[in-house]
């Protein structure tokens, strides 16, 4: 662990001599979001007017570079909150836009986000996105009460999802994390956050910025850091995120490399954290839960199918350098099965994802190189996936990834009898 | 009978001298090469566990080197392969000195002629194996990149490139080991030529018709320009 020595940007020096000190900080990280940013910083700005008005409250824009002048937008954006305040904020929630530096990327505003932060001896902080719909004043007190009231270092949020969105998530990420580090948080890579001072100047301190991480890889880090760190750890209910949602057919390449990139990376970071790890347990969950109608998510089932048998034509000498002639023979199988009755099990699934990370490990191929040899399976697996709840209400497809993660963690001891 | 009694002891004579002043020479080149199988024994041992600590098999594995080495039938690891290559290598220059210490104008001919063409066979060594790791890492890229576009074809497309940059580095390698050198040239100006030329035509006759539209496209608009003033 060391202090990164890169000098910050003259810009982010500007800031910090004007936010000589705030109790609490909101990061919004943006690239081109003039159109929603508007109603997330009118919506940050009613939750600390609302749940802290006591408090000195700071909102900090991290933009990447935005050509339609979101900076602009956030600086003017006019809060108007009669309607919902009874008293007047003690102080006025001071608004400050900085472009960053580094890789392009979310994981780079983060950062000018934290430097701020701890700059400013920040003791609860929360970061939202900027082209979110859905978020609500209430979202703000949900993520920094637990931390600001409640002594918790790191807040992960909690959501409710169409069943079909959120397909890396649930196939990889959560359950993965979840059979590694033994905590069930639902949304490690969900980008609403809610940290400590604390945790803001150990994320500072950590040498990962020219990596993955530094782009679509900070929400997997953020949060296996801290569970791996041993912090004191939550999850608060936002209701429903309403943003542009992705249909996971769609071109998402680049976030899956970067995401499950880090995600091999921290597991190989953290052996010593997770090796003696048997089983899961619920981390304290904070707000009300509501049933609550989300945006259904469309799907391109036959070309994700699609996808998966040119995968199968092309890639089987690749994969035959790291997974058994029986999975790739089953593969095989699979890929003969009609449209409408094709199946990729879960048993099968979560072998291969483990034997990527053996591949990671062992340093069977280029990182690079191997995440994207995976990208077809995925597709084969959201597919079946997406087939198997085609029928099924929101809380049965719930049901589905919870016997997935049952599976994650049975086939753990793979994990480590191969490592 | 005395005269041919002489003439063969002169002879015998001869031969015994020629064997004594021989068995020196001999001498030397048994110690040469006995020391040459020692310092290459070392100097491969060394490299080997060199090559282990810095983890050269799993470098090998990422890369591709340990995939080309079993496509070749080549069942050692990569560092035992490197080992094995400098031993010999080591060894046969050594095999080399102790011909040289003969002083033969014929052996020293050929010695100096080894020596010159040692660093070239060296470089070739080079070139080859870097060229086929390079070939095949940018085959699986293509491949790779291929297959998450959807392109049925990419294996096909993965070996065309494989097959141009192994081309390529053979022709270079062939270059450095001065192997019928304006054979290979003229061989690769040839292929590559042909290529290219077969490129320019699918591309031509592909593309026939867009260029038309976009030639017409341009035609027109400039002559509405013409007749339309601002």
């Amino acid at each position: 662990m060391r202090v990164t020595s890169e000098p910050l940007s003259e810009n982010i020096e500007q800031r910090k001599a004007e936010i000589s000190s705030a109790d609490i900080v909101v990061g919004i990280a943006s690239f081109n979001n003039a159109r929603t940013i508007s109603h997330v910083v009118n919506a940050v700005d009613a939750g600390l007017g609302k749940y802290f008005p006591n408090e000195k409250a700071v909102i900090i824009n991290s933009d990447g570079g935005s050509t339609d002048k979101t900076p602009d937008v956030v600086l003017n954006t006019k809060a108007d909150h009669k309607a919902i305040f009874l008293s007047h904020h003690l102080y006025p929630v001071n608004r400050v836009t900085t472009p960053y530096h580094g890789i392009p990327g979310k994981g780079s505003a983060f950062r000018a986000i934290f430097e701020l932060a701890v700059s400013a001896g920040a003791k609860a902080c929360c970061v939202v996105d900027a082209d979110l719909r859905s978020i609500t004043p209430e979202w703000i007190e949900l993520l920094l009460t637990p931390v600001y009231k409640e002594g918790f270092d790191f807040v992960a949020p909690l959501y409710s999802r169409h069943k079909y969105d959120g397909t890396i998530t649930n196939s990889i990420i959560y359950p993965a994390t979840r059979a590694l580090y033994g905590k069930r948080i639902r949304q490690p890579i969900g980008g609403e956050f809610g940290f400590s001072g604390n945790m803001a100047k150990f994320y500072l301190t950590q040498d990962v910025w020219d990596s993955d991480i530094a782009r679509f890889g900070i929400d997997i880090w953020m949060t296996t850091e801290a569970i791996a760190g041993k912090y004191n750890i939550c999850q608060s209910y936002l209701g429903a995120k309403i943003h542009d949602p992705k249909d996971p057919g769609s071109d998402l390449r680049d976030m899956f490399v970067q995401v499950i990139g880090s995600l091999f990376s921290l597991t190989e970071k953290h052996y010593r954290e997770w090796k003696g790890i048997t089983h899961s347990s619920d981390v304290p969950t904070f707000g009300f839960k509501y049933s609550v109608g989300v945006v259904p998510v469309k799907v391109n089932i036959e070309r994700m199918i699609k996808h998966y048998l040119v995968g199968i034509e092309n890639l089987q000498d690749v994969w035959a350098g790291f997974l058994d002639r029986e999975i790739i023979s089953s593969l095989k199988k699979i890929s003969a099965q009609p449209q409408a009755d094709f199946r990729f099990p879960k048993e099968i699934w979560i072998r291969i994802i483990y034997d990527y990370f053996h591949a990671f490990h062992n340093k069977k191929l280029s990182p690079d190189h191997l995440i994207k040899s995976l990208i077809p399976l995925y597709y084969g697996r959201t597919a079946s996936f997406c087939l198997e709840v085609a029928e099924k209400t929101d809380d049965e497809a719930e049901e589905e990834i919870e016997k997935v993660c049952v599976e994650y963690e049975e086939q753990k001891n793979y994990l480590l009898s191969h490592w | 009978m005395e005269r041919i009694n002489i003439q063969f002891a002169e002879h015998i004579d001869a031969f015994l001298d020629r064997v004594s002043s021989f068995i020196p020479h001999l001498l030397i080149i048994l110690m040469v090469l006995v020391a040459g199988f020692l310092i290459a024994y070392v100097t491969s041992f060394i490299v080997s566990r060199l090559l282990k600590t810095f983890k050269f098999d799993n470098w090998s594995d990422e890369v591709g080197i340990t995939g080309t080495l079993k496509n070749a039938r080549i069942t050692i690891t990569p560092t035992n392969f490197v080992s094995a290559l400098l031993f010999w290598i080591v060894f046969a220059i050594f095999f080399m000195l102790g011909f040289a210490s003969l002083g033969l104008n014929v052996t020293n001919t050929l010695v100096s002629l080894f020596f010159l063409y040692l660093p070239r066979f060296i470089s070739a060594i080079f070139i080859f194996f870097f060229g086929y790791f390079i070939a095949g890492f940018l085959a699986r890229a293509a491949l790779l990149a291929g297959v998450n576009a959807g392109i049925e074809y990419s294996r096909l497309l993965s070996n065309a490139i494989r097959l141009l940059i192994l081309i390529f580095v053979f022709a270079m390698a062939f270059e450095q080991l001065s192997i019928a050198p304006k054979i290979v040239y003229a061989a690769f100006s040839i292929f590559f030529g042909s290529i290219s030329l077969a490129l320019a035509i699918a591309f031509g006759l592909g593309g026939r018709d867009a260029a038309k539209r976009f030639i017409e496209g341009v035609k027109k608009k400039r002559e509405r320009d013409e007749t339309e003033p601002l």
